[in-house]
Formats: C-alpha cells, structure tokens, sequence
C-alpha cells in the first residue's frame, strides 16, 4: 500500500467526499481545459473537458447518507459490513 | 490487504465508481445504490482480491457485473440515462460554459451503453485501454474501436468536424488520452 493511502486514512474522517485521491489527482486546477474562450478548443478536446466536467461535477457531489455511512464503518478493525 | 488499506483504495476511486455507474444506470440514486451494493460486495470478498493486480479495474469489474446482474433480474426495467444525464441539466445558465456542458450531456446520453461505457471509463476515469477491456470482457481492440466510434459519433451529435483535429488517431483516443487528457 502506497504511502499516500497511508497519510489519506489519517484525514479521512469526515472529509470522504472531498478527498478522493481521484478528486485530487484529477483536481480542477491539473484538469483545466487547455482550450479558452480566445481559442476554441478542437474537437476531442472540447469532448475531453465536458468528460472532465462531468467528473468533477460528480466529485463535487456530497456523498448519500448511506454511502457515506458505509464508509465511515469500515473501522480499524476490518469490521465487515452486512 | 487490511481493512484501512482497503477502504482507502475504495475512496480513491469512488467518483470514478460513482461516474461508472451513472453511464450504466443513469439516474444517480440508483447508480449511487450500485456503488454501495459493489462496495458491499468488495468488502465481502476482499480476501479474493490478488495482490500486484489492478483494484480499480477490480472494483469496476464488481460494479459492472453486480449492474447487469441486477439488469437481469429486473428484465422490465428499461435504462434511464436521460434520468442523470438529461436531469442534472442546469435550468438557467450560470456561465458560458454551462451551456456547452448541457449539449454535451444531451449528446452523450444518446450514445448507446457501450459507448457511454467506454468513454466514462477511458475518457473520464482515465483508465487505460487494457484496464476498460478487462473490465467490459472484451478485448483491447474492441474497446478502442467503441471509443473511436464514441467520439465520432459525439462529433456528429455536437456539430464539430473531424477535421478540427489536426491528429488523426487511427481509430484510438489521441495520445493524451493516457496522460489523463481524456
């Protein structure tokens, strides 16, 4: 396991939406469309930053509340849920 | 792999998994539902999980097969991509670009499944080719081939033109696909 999961386990409470590595690695400032309003982006780029769009969007999401529970159960003790 | 381990990973691709599962099922509670069932499953059988092998391509694979399986079961149920992507459709512009994206959305629900499949896992999850093959069940060259297809029948949907590209990719996303462009 990576250290970057190690120190993510550290700051995961409460904060699951948020910090998906995913989000991070993927985070809105490295996914910026290289294509501006002075210059149209092509074709596949234009496709490409609505696909990034998308993503974000859903990133930008609050997780349920059942989801987000699930998640918060899976403590230290490889509790398995049901 | 220990319970922290494992759950770390799954929260490092869970918008991944949440998006997966929205170019499936389309409405987003019931996609969300299916990201809590595979989580559900993965847990479950984690000890299955082989060490050195892909997790994310793991957990999709769960998604997946746990989504069709369910499919089956409910054989009247009719896909819903419209559900997410037609309604989460801005109802006032905000910016310039929210417009764009809403024409995109439109365009991209009217792709057929594997389509939408290929693109959410190539082009938005930015998996590789060979990871979205393994996931789908199909081979390499035929993922390639739908992502071709995909594109150029968004192209079509959204009015571009082939020829705006000055690449020709062969059939494949462009190279920057990997990078994490697509």
């Amino acid at each position: 396991m990576s250290s970057q999961m190690q120190s993510h386990r550290s700051s995961e409470q409460g904060r699951i939406a948020e910090m998906s590595k995913d989000d991070k690695r993927r985070g809105a400032g490295s996914r910026l469309p290289r294509g501006t309003a002075a210059t149209p982006p092509r074709g596949d780029e234009l496709i490409a930053r609505n696909l990034r769009m998308v993503y974000d969007e859903i990133a930008a999401e609050p997780l349920p509340p059942d989801l987000a529970a699930l998640l918060m159960r899976l403590d230290d003790q490889g509790e398995k849920p049901s | 792999m220990t319970a922290n381990e494992f759950k770390a990973a799954l929260i490092e691709h869970l918008t991944s998994l949440r998006a997966f599962a929205r170019s499936l099922a389309g409405d987003a509670t019931r996609a969300d539902d299916l990201v809590q069932d595979a989580i559900v499953r993965a847990l479950n059988n984690r000890d299955k999980f082989e060490p050195g092998s892909s997790m994310r391509a793991w957990l999709f694979t769960i998604l997946r097969n746990h989504y069709f399986s369910e499919l089956r079961k409910r054989k009247r149920e009719v896909e819903d991509v419209d559900g997410y992507f037609a309604g989460t459709l801005a109802s006032k512009p905000t910016q310039p670009s929210s417009a764009d994206l809403e024409d995109f959305k439109r365009a991209f629900a009217k792709l057929s499944p594997d389509h939408r499949e290929v693109l959410t896992l190539v082009g938005m999850s930015a998996l590789s080719y060979e990871e979205a093959a393994e996931i789908c069940g199909c081979a390499v060259g035929t993922v390639k081939s739908r992502v071709n297809r995909a594109r150029k029948q968004l192209h079509l949907l959204l009015g571009l033109s082939e020829e705006e590209d000055a690449v020709d990719t062969g059939g494949a996303l462009p190279a920057s696909a990997h990078a994490g462009m697509w």
